[in-house]
């Protein structure tokens, strides 16, 4: 067994399809592979506080089973042999999962979240459970360091926020340290880590991939997906963890297929977009290199139509229904006063909040939520996806608090500014992929679309990837 | 595959034990040099959530419109 021997970088940064290649090949077996990740993931994971628990002889338990099917040829698909890392919000049977938070450091559930088990069976190996915001960040944060585990750092540069909530799982996949990550989103949470730390991130649509064994932060919202190197990398993901559920009350009973063989004509495919986006919203030393990511997507040979979204104030809606969820899940929290010992104050303070908020509030924010589903419905009558900057700028400084205002006017046209509460608010999936690097730091653009379109979004991704390498852009490390 | 049970001895020393739980110190830093006092935060919190009540109040609602949530029996 090789363990601390000297690996070439480029294996850490090798997509799935590639590590899989190696491993059939013999070029390597699971278990070196899995030595091989477990030794970066526990000697740099720390360094962005990023890793929550090493599962090193857990995954090399398994990763002996996959050499034996392997030497036998007995190949169950591409994420076999593969090493991966979690959110801890996930559950392990009888290991800790801290939810990221304080109040929860030693809890143990006895069962195993769906999507880990069907990992499992796919061949792939959980290496780590990796940090995130407290409670997934439902109380409202304001800090970078609203986590157990400390600020997650964007291992692009550890003064600036790796984002959140999945926070481990943005830096592990970025720095190398997994090839891929669970991360889960109630209101982008996988988007804005994959954004900021410069991976590709895939939020399915709600009901696709089962939650049973997540921790619930909004039962009508909170969604489980992949954190990759390429879009192509998401949809072999996708793939394994997606089906039907019956633990899971919510489960689309929908099974997905990755088949880029059967993808839509990209010249069939009209793209909505609104320029005071790339024009004024984004960051002044972002516009440059946005432009140009836009201009790669039409030459794509896209149908480009300028739009505007549904006209509702999304982040009331947003925040009404998260809120008065969590209020109800968390309230035993908040009435024991272990709320307080969350690392940030405005957590409690808003999941004390939370639990104010009328009945009718919480039934008109999901009434007006039908109506927001059905805008959306008409307006993907008459374009297929919506193209929008992830992220305005690049990563906050860690340093400063996340609410801090720096004075600027916003643009009077809203764009599609509120497309990461809209679309989680109509279920819609999503893939943020890597559009280029201003002043040392990733940006991104988001692709959303109808429900389980998810082949399509892939699809453009994989497009947009073959004609630029900022998905391959790697941080320093070490 | 048999499942190692763990202890609470086993699962408390593992929680003081992990490296990025010492960095906690350096979150409570940052949280004790920019946190306001807790009766602010709650106070801005319930100032919030009244403003995205006032929000949804500005949209005309048909009384026909049901929940975005369906109970199945």
């Amino acid at each position: 067994m090789k363990k601390n021997v000297e690996y070439s970088e480029d294996l850490f940064f090798a997509t799935i399809t590639e590590l899989n290649a190696k491993l059939k090949a013999r070029e390597i077996s699971a278990v070196e592979l899995t030595h091989a990740f477990a030794d970066r993931l526990e000697r740099l994971g720390p360094t962005y506080n990023a890793l929550a628990m090493p599962m090193r002889e857990y995954a090399v338990k398994r990763a002996k089973l996959v050499d034996q099917d392997l030497k036998r040829e007995r190949y169950r698909g591409p994420l076999q042999g593969i090493p991966f890392g979690a959110k801890d919000l996930l559950s392990v049977a009888d290991l800790p999962t801290t939810w990221g938070a304080k109040p929860y450091a030693a809890q143990t559930f006895p069962y195993t979240a769906t999507v880990l088990n069907k990992l499992e069976k796919s061949g792939a190996l959980l290496t780590g459970k990796l940090a995130m915001v407290e409670l997934a960040g439902g109380g409202g944060y304001r800090i970078a360091g609203a986590s157990m585990f400390g600020p997650g750092m964007t291992p692009w540069n550890r003064a600036n926020w790796s984002g959140g909530s999945s926070s481990g799982s943005g830096s592990a996949v970025s720095a190398g340290l997994v090839p891929f990550a669970l991360g889960s989103e109630t209101s982008g949470s996988i988007l804005t880590p994959s954004a900021y730390c410069g991976v590709t991130g895939l939020r399915p649509t709600y009901g696709l991939v089962s939650r049973y064994g997540a921790m619930a932060l909004s039962w009508t919202m909170d969604k489980v997906g992949p954190m990759c190197r390429s879009a192509e990398d998401c949809g072999l993901v996708l793939q394994a963890i997606a089906g039907a559920d019956s633990n899971d009350a919510a489960s689309a009973k929908k099974s997905f297929y990755y088949t880029p063989q059967y993808a839509r004509k990209l010249a069939d495919v009209r793209v909505g977009f609104a320029p005071v986006d790339f024009a004024e919203w984004v960051i002044p030393a972002a516009r440059g290199a946005f432009a140009d990511a836009l201009g790669v997507v039409r030459q794509m040979g896209v149908q480009m139509v300028e739009t505007k979204l549904p006209d509702y104030p999304y982040s009331a809606l947003t925040s009404t229904i998260i809120s008065s969820e969590e209020g109800a899940i968390f309230e035993p929290l908040v009435m024991s006063g272990k709320a307080e010992e969350l690392a940030d104050p405005a957590q409690a303070a808003g999941l004390r909040a939370s639990l104010e908020i009328p009945a009718k509030d919480y039934l008109k924010a999901m009434r007006l939520r039908s109506l927001v589903q059905r805008d959306f419905r008409r307006l993907f009558a008459d374009i297929d996806v919506l193209l929008a900057p992830t992220r305005f700028g690049t990563a906050p400084v860690i340093a400063e608090p996340l609410d801090k205002d720096d004075g600027a006017a916003l643009p009077s046209d809203p764009g599609f500014s509120k497309l990461i509460p809209a679309g989680n608010l109509a279920g819609l999936p999503a893939l943020s992929m890597p559009c280029g690097l201003v002043d040392g730091l990733p940006i991104a653009l988001q692709v959303v679309g109808v429900p389980f379109s998810e082949n399509t979004l892939i699809a453009i991704g994989r497009e947009f990837q073959k004609r630029t390498d900022w998905h391959r852009k790697r941080p320093v490390t070490g | 595959m048999k499942r190692h049970m763990w202890t609470r001895r086993e699962i408390a020393g593992w929680a003081l034990a992990a490296p990025a739980v010492l960095s906690n110190a350096g979150a409570r830093a940052q949280t004790a040099a920019t946190a306001p006092p807790p009766s602010d935060l709650l106070a801005k919190a319930r100032e919030g959530n009244k403003a995205h009540a006032e929000a949804m109040a500005k949209i005309d609602l048909p009384m026909s419109t049901e929940p975005a949530f369906v109970f199945r029996a």
